[in-house]
């Protein structure tokens, strides 16, 4: 018995035989293997009889019949074959892709450092993409999640720049339009809530009609939901719970129907808990708590929601809505509704949060971009140092299919890591950003990271990998250049993926210069508005709402008691230096829309371009005092028998109604202020305040305010103003002050007035604070791109710059060789961003205060700030590059 | 001496055995274990060589080309790891077998029982 000597199949292991694209058996050699093997033994076989004597007929024909029958034998022979090869066909190619994994993990294991960059530069991108669109996706894309949602239209009424709500009265009319399945209003604000008998606390109620859970898709989890005749006046009141109520306050418990409740001191009876996540138009978009029945009438918490019927266009839905209110107007003979629009859109299409969100979008992508541009460069760099290596792979026969496979596997597992980290870091980003929202952002608390969102960033990375794999593939030679074999030094610099390389580099620095001056337009306008001189005296004022709930405050008496009360018990307390009552707080004022006529003109009942947005307040004659603004002609309101009629307005309605500021004495009134008789009533300027910023601060003061007397009555809504004389708030005096006047209604809080004026800027902050970080992190990726493609231009040329040393080249001429162009790169890159800066600038217009989307300064300072970043990212090479020793620079070949 | 047809099962532990020899082609283990029976077992061919792709299938055995004496070529077999352990643990049960089947049919039957 000899060893066999086995050929070429066996010495080579398979897996290394397919890493390297070398032939593995095929189907045809095994059963033909098998074949020669049948052949063999029957010759052997019948050699074996001869020799014992046998003819050589003979001993052919007993060697046959000793094996059995050979067409059977053959026929088991083809069918073997076929079977194996298709079984090693299969484990060949979960092998072959097991090993392409396993070689890819070993590869990047290999240069961790390099890894963890392209990781965490995708995992930033791709994160706060999940981020930002999780917002998008919540605030504008679904906001409402009612079945049908595509035709669901959101009704307000316009006129000019003016939106306001429909009244309840008009939902009714609009209920019989035929391009509508059906019109949903309701009623929503915050109200005192007061569960068993624990202490009260604010809730946010949403009053609906009984249709609305089946219009809005809302499940019921215990009880039941509104019914018609819950709606009848003399029905007994009943709410619903939300789920989150009936969880957090009510213990989950069962044996909550019929249990009351009180809003605003008024009982209610529990008949069933809603499930969270309905969501109502509102304008403070709240999670609602207790949903209950519509009042008579009134106007609405937000737009009237809508489901178009199948197949009408939103023109012929606005259209039939729009002569409906004609026809309800001039039943009314109401002159006022007739100068409004009507105009339908889709939830989430208006709004400034809208703005905002998709101005963060937009960064976001950028940022993404610049991202995935810092991913090529990386592979790009890493292709170009594993020329060799592929080289290799190459010339021992692998197939370009086979390389160009390997790396997309490499750049695929590198995005898959990219998004694991990114959605984990997503999920921080979201978690920020629902930190820092502002106020009118409310509903954000809700944001998720949702499942959409989730889809699209996974596609994003794979996107992402098989782009940047095929980039790293096809760039270059693939290894099928026999002279990077012979050059020890690795490869020779490559035109065309320089090229593309500084091409990248140019558009990362356009891109950044844009986040950038972006985010400084807005860094200035929020220093702008912090000193800001909103025209009073802000500091040492704390300012606190409530509501008088009607039920209970409905006597004049009652609703005086009150006030008085509450301004003796703030007064009293210690370290007050006055107290003021008022209607509004500032960003929190109530308005007047309407014609103003001044006295000596004539009405004109059809002029309609008049029509203005003016800010009222009904304050104490002491306001003006304590808010230590003081007036500019005139004085405050009087102790006169006619003080109802006295009006102190601002010099912006000054100028706009009679073109002068000293207008004490003169007469205005409103169109529509008419007696039941007929008379005109008139009223009387008895003073001019200047302009101050008491609506937001964003207007500067320009909106036209009027302020009314609010004599010893106050209206249900009530803000208490305290002046400090030093320190800061007495919040728990306060509180207790308020729960002694009245246990049922839950303590406002104390903010500072100071607090009350940014949160009227809130959007701008919010808009701020994200578009600073897209931006120090564009920065930052693209410095780290620029510093690596001039530390792989200095690694490349090293013996370049170590022969000019030789030669007698100054270090002053290496700097200038590798400072010059990483400069020149950011230049190009900054010519380009400045262009598409002061054409994105533009959105940004509304969002600015004290800075124009023109704005010299910030154009300059993002400029400069880009070309020290840039300076500062080539540095480092550009030491190395001077700290090259010719001798061991030329010595390395 | 008659021919033993060889029990059903146990061929692949024949052949098992034959390749723990070294490696082999498929004539060659059918004369080897012609030898080594003395010619007393009866191994169909077409048996053997199922017997050998159904071994490689599982893994017992492994194929490989090869040349011969004469300088053919041929298929060789050889054991794997697997088939090692796979004819120990049959060698041990066959063996166990065997004893217990020879003592049962070897007991002689008590005085006065009719056989």
């Amino acid at each position: 018995m000899n060893e066999p000597s086995p050929n070429s199949h066996s010495r080579v292991r398979p897996g290394i035989r397919r890493l390297l694209g070398l032939d593995v058996p095929n189907k045809n050699s095994l059963a033909s293997e098998l074949e020669n093997e049948l052949q063999m033994h029957l010759e052997l076989r019948a050699e074996q009889l001869r020799k014992v004597g046998m003819s050589e007929e003979a001993a052919m024909h007993q060697a046959r019949a000793r094996y059995g029958p050979i067409d059977q034998a053959t026929h088991e022979i083809r069918n073997y074959a076929f079977k194996r090869e298709h079984h090693m066909r299969r484990q060949m190619t979960i092998d072959s892709f097991s090993q392409d994994i396993r070689f890819a993990f070993r590869t990047l294991a290999r240069s961790k450092a390099w890894t963890a960059v392209a990781v965490i530069t995708l995992a930033l991108g791709i994160g706060a993409n999940t981020a930002v669109f999780s917002v998008v996706n919540d605030l504008i894309l679904e906001p409402l999640k009612y079945p049908d949602a595509d035709r669901i239209v959101f009704i307000s009424r316009h006129s000019k720049n003016i939106e306001t709500v429909p009244t309840l009265e008009q939902v009714h009319a609009w209920r019989d339009a035929k391009s509508f399945e059906r019109i949903e209003g309701f009623i929503s604000g915050r109200q005192t809530l007061q569960l068993n008998d624990a202490d009260p606390s604010t809730a946010h109620v949403a009053r609906v009609s009984s249709n609305f859970a089946r219009f809005a898709g809302a499940k019921v989890l215990t009880g039941r939901f509104l019914l018609p005749d819950d709606e009848l006046a003399s029905a007994p009141p009943v709410a619903l719970v939300s789920e989150h109520v009936w969880r957090t306050k009510l213990g989950a418990s069962t044996d909550i129907l019929g249990k009351p409740l009180k809003i605003d001191g008024k009982q209610f009876a529990i008949v069933g808990v809603l499930m969270d996540g309905v969501r109502i138009p509102a304008y403070l978009q709240d999670a609602v708590d207790i949903w209950t029945t519509l009042p008579a009438e009134g106007f609405l918490g937000g737009p009237a929601i809508g489901r178009l019927a199948k197949g009408v266009s939103v023109e012929q839905g606005t259209l039939e809505l729009q002569n409906i209110l004609h026809s309800l107007d001039q039943v009314k003979n109401e002159v006022n509704g007739s100068v409004f629009t009507i105009e339908l859109h889709s939830p989430g299409s208006k709004g400034t949060s809208r703005d905002s969100v998709f101005l963060l979008a937009g960064a976001v992508c950028l940022l993404l971009l610049i991202a995935c541009a810092n991913v090529a460069h990386l592979l790009l760099a890493r292709g170009a140092q594993r020329e060799r290596e592929l080289a290799i792979r190459a010339a021992l026969g692998a197939g370009r299919a086979r390389i160009v496979r390997q790396l997309v596997t490499e750049s695929l597992i590198l995005s898959g890591a990219g998004c694991v980290a990114g959605l984990f870091f997503g999920q921080i980003a979201l978690r920020a950003i629902v930190a820092v929202r502002p106020s009118d952002m409310e509903v954000l608390s809700q944001v998720q990271v949702n499942g959409r969102v989730l889809l699209v960033t996974v596609a994003i990375s794979i996107a992402t990998g098989l782009c940047f794999g095929l980039i790293a593939a096809f760039s270059g030679r693939t290894g099928r250049n026999p002279e990077v074999l012979r050059s020890s030094v690795g490869s020779t610099p490559n035109r065309s993926r320089n090229r593309f390389r500084s091409l990248l580099v140019v558009t990362e620095n356009a891109l950044s210069v844009v986040l950038l001056i972006g985010a400084i337009m807005l860094i200035r306008t929020v220093i702008n508005l912090h000193q800001f001189n909103p025209g009073f005296d802000a500091n040492g004022v704390y300012v606190q709402r409530v509501t008088l709930p009607e039920s209970r405050y409905k006597s004049e008496g009652a609703r005086e008691l009150y006030a008085e009360q509450l301004l003796q018990g703030a007064r009293a307390i210690g370290g007050v230096e006055s107290a003021t009552l008022a209607t509004s707080a500032p960003g929190q004022t109530g308005a007047q829309i309407g014609h103003w006529v001044t006295e000596g003109e004539t009405p004109d009942p059809n002029k309609q371009e008049n029509m203005e947005f003016t800010v009222v307040n009904t304050v104490r004659p002491d306001y003006f005092s304590v808010m230590r603004m003081p007036l500019r002609f005139g004085r405050t309101f009087g102790a006169s028998a006619d003080v109802d009629h006295e009006r102190i307005v601002s010099v912006s309605l000054a100028m706009k109604l009679w073109g002068d500021s000293n207008v004490v004495g003169k007469r205005f009134r409103m169109q529509s202020q008419v007696t039941s008789t007929g008379a005109v009533v008139w009223n009387t300027v008895v003073g001019v305040t200047p302009n101050s910023a008491s609506a937001s601060l964003m207007d500067r003061g320009m909106t036209p305010m009027v302020y009314f007397p609010m004599g010893r009555v106050p209206e249900d809504r009530v803000s208490l103003f305290v002046r400090m004389k030093s320190g800061t708030a007495p919040v728990a005096e306060l509180r207790r002050l308020f729960l002694s006047i009245d246990a049922s209604i839950s303590p406002p809080d104390v903010v500072s007035c100071t607090e009350l004026l940014l949160r009227t800027v809130a959007s701008q902050r919010f808009l701020m604070a994200l578009l600073t970080l897209f931006a120090v992190l564009a920065v930052v990726l693209s410095a780290i791109g620029l510093y690596g493609v001039i530390t792989y231009m200095v690694s490349q040329s090293t013996r370049e710059i170590g022969v000019r040393l030789a030669l007698g080249a100054a270090r002053r001429d290496v700097v200038r060789l590798v400072m010059q162009r990483g400069v020149t790169l950011s230049f190009v890159g900054l010519g380009f961003g400045l262009i598409a800066a002061i054409w994105g600038a533009r959105l940004l217009q509304h969002m600015l205060f004290g800075v124009t989307t023109s704005d010299p300064g910030s154009y300059a300072i993002g400029a400069t700030l880009l070309l020290l970043i840039a300076i500062g990212a080539c540095a480092a090479p550009t030491l190395r590059a001077i700290r090259i020793d010719p001798m061991l620079a030329m010595r390395s070949e | 001496m008659d021919r033993l047809s060889v029990l059903k099962g146990t061929l692949d532990v024949l052949v098992l055995k034959t390749l723990a020899w070294g490696a082999m082609h498929g004539f060659e283990i059918t004369t080897w274990l012609e030898e080594s029976s003395k010619s007393g077992l009866d191994i169909e061919d077409a048996a053997l060589y199922q017997a050998l792709r159904r071994m490689e299938e599982r893994g017992y055995v492994e194929a490989q080309m090869g040349v011969t004496e004469n300088n053919r070529k041929a298929r060789y077999y050889k054991l794997t790891t697997r088939g090692q352990e796979h004819l120990r643990a049959e060698t041990t049960r066959w063996m166990r077998y065997a004893d217990m089947v020879t003592t049962i049919l070897a007991r002689r039957a008590p005085a006065g029982t009719l056989t």
